[in-house]
């Protein structure tokens, strides 16, 4: 039963925390020219910032905290830039440069994969 | 029965409601917290009517090729476009472009080097993005001249007519292909094909000429910005003798789309050199800043 009791904690710990179930993108801008942003893919044209508030979902019954730690990395900022906000759920993502790039997700300091990215030659 | 229709009357009538705190001037910033504005810098600039700090009314596109000075200003409440305090005692933010090979920021102004739309960042001193806004950069179609002051809805004028010894002044402006008031500094040249008809007075270093009717016939004022040309038609007459301000005589276009005889090379590349008009006649070279 002594030997149980770490694995029960653990357990026990584990449930009270949120499920990482992915993550919402809602752009809160209304950029010029039209723009696709949503947590399958982006789709920008050069030029273009939009401003983009995000939640982490999760599938266990606690919600993730507001204060949690919570990142987007460009894994080519050539292409397209995401830039923190004074609001730590808030980013905005500047197309610089036409390409394909991926967007890293990191919460409470885990990585969950990343979304795919392209940025557009923009229309004249 | 009538009470209904009362009511809708009054909610339309709180739809319209305007708000007195708009500003034309600035340019509202995405995320509501701020307001562009184009500052006046330069004398003559077509986008600065009259003589204050900031356009009173911001440009919807910027010139190909132009330059601009952007001041930021925080305006927190974006229902009354009036500032909430919020950011008292906050250091400005620092403008950035997004695409500096579009619109690059030199430290001073904004130059527009490619078409299409590019955001424009307000970075605070933690480097985050605290505002955004978007502008249009257009190339410019046509060059025109309007009488200065302008008017608010100047016409473009066709040809001009004075009398002997009458100074007048015009402004220089361009549009571009859906014929829209570009802003942005730019230079421009403004030549007299016969100086003993009609003298260039100054002009030297804004868009505005002063030109004056030195005796009576005929010639051709040529206004050049970049590749795109106009040329004005001049009639001089004899007059009275004194100086006359008004610019009322000059013909003005029913269609301001139009005005004078313009050419281009339709290049469209925004060049803001100079054009050499072949003329040896007395010229004004304005801007000269790009």
């Amino acid at each position: 039963m002594k030997r149980l009791l770490p694995l029960f904690t653990l357990l026990a710990a584990t449930a009270c925390q949120p499920r990482y179930d992915g993550i919402e993108l809602t752009p809160i801008t209304t950029p010029p020219v039209p723009v696709r942003i949503d947590a399958e893919e982006i789709e920008m044209s050069v030029g273009i910032a939009v401003g983009v508030d995000v939640k982490p979902l999760s599938s266990a019954r606690f919600e993730y905290y507001s204060d949690d730690p919570l990142s987007l990395r460009s894994q080519d900022r050539a292409i397209l830039r995401v830039e923190p906000t004074e609001n730590p759920r808030r980013f905005v993502f500047v197309a610089v440069g036409p390409g394909t790039t991926c967007i890293d997700i990191e919460v409470v300091r885990e990585e969950h994969g990343c979304i795919p990215a392209t940025v557009l030659a923009a229309p004249n | 029965m009538r009470t209904p229709s009362l009511l809708l009357l009054l909610a339309l009538a709180a739809c319209t409601d305007t708000n007195d705190n708009y500003d034309p001037g600035a340019k509202y910033g995405e995320f509501g917290d701020g307001a562009f504005l184009y500052r006046c810098v330069v004398d003559g600039d077509a986008t600065c009517r009259g003589d204050f700090d900031t356009a009173s009314r911001f440009p919807e596109a910027l010139a190909l090729g132009s330059e601009m000075d952007l001041e930021y200003t925080w305006q927190d409440d974006p229902d009354t476009f009036e500032d909430d305090d919020d950011h008292v005692g906050e250091p400005l933010p620092v403008l950035q472009s997004a695409v500096s090979s579009r619109l690059r920021f030199d430290g001073t102004r904004f130059l527009a080097l490619a078409p299409g739309f590019v955001a424009v960042l307000a970075v605070n001193g933690n480097s985050e993005i605290v505002e955004l806004v978007h502008f249009e950069i257009a190339a410019v179609d046509e060059v025109r001249a309007i009488p200065s002051p302008a008017e608010e809805f100047p016409v473009a004028l066709q040809q001009i007519d004075m009398q002997t010894f009458e100074e007048r002044e015009l402004q220089g402006l361009v549009v571009d292909l859906h014929g829209r008031e570009l802003g942005g500094i730019l230079p421009y040249s403004w030549t007299s094909e016969d100086p003993g008809t009609l003298e260039i007075v100054t002009g030297g270093d804004n868009g505005v000429v002063r030109i004056k009717a030195v005796a009576a016939g005929t010639t051709n004022l040529v206004l050049t910005q970049g590749e795109h040309t106009l040329t004005l038609p001049v009639t001089i007459e004899v007059g009275s003798g004194t100086v006359s301000e008004s610019a009322t005589s000059a013909t003005e276009t029913s269609d301001p789309t139009s005005g004078g005889t313009t050419s281009d090379t339709d290049s469209d590349t925004g060049s803001t050199g100079d054009t050499d008009t072949g003329s040896s006649g007395s010229t004004g070279t304005t801007g000269g800043v790009l």
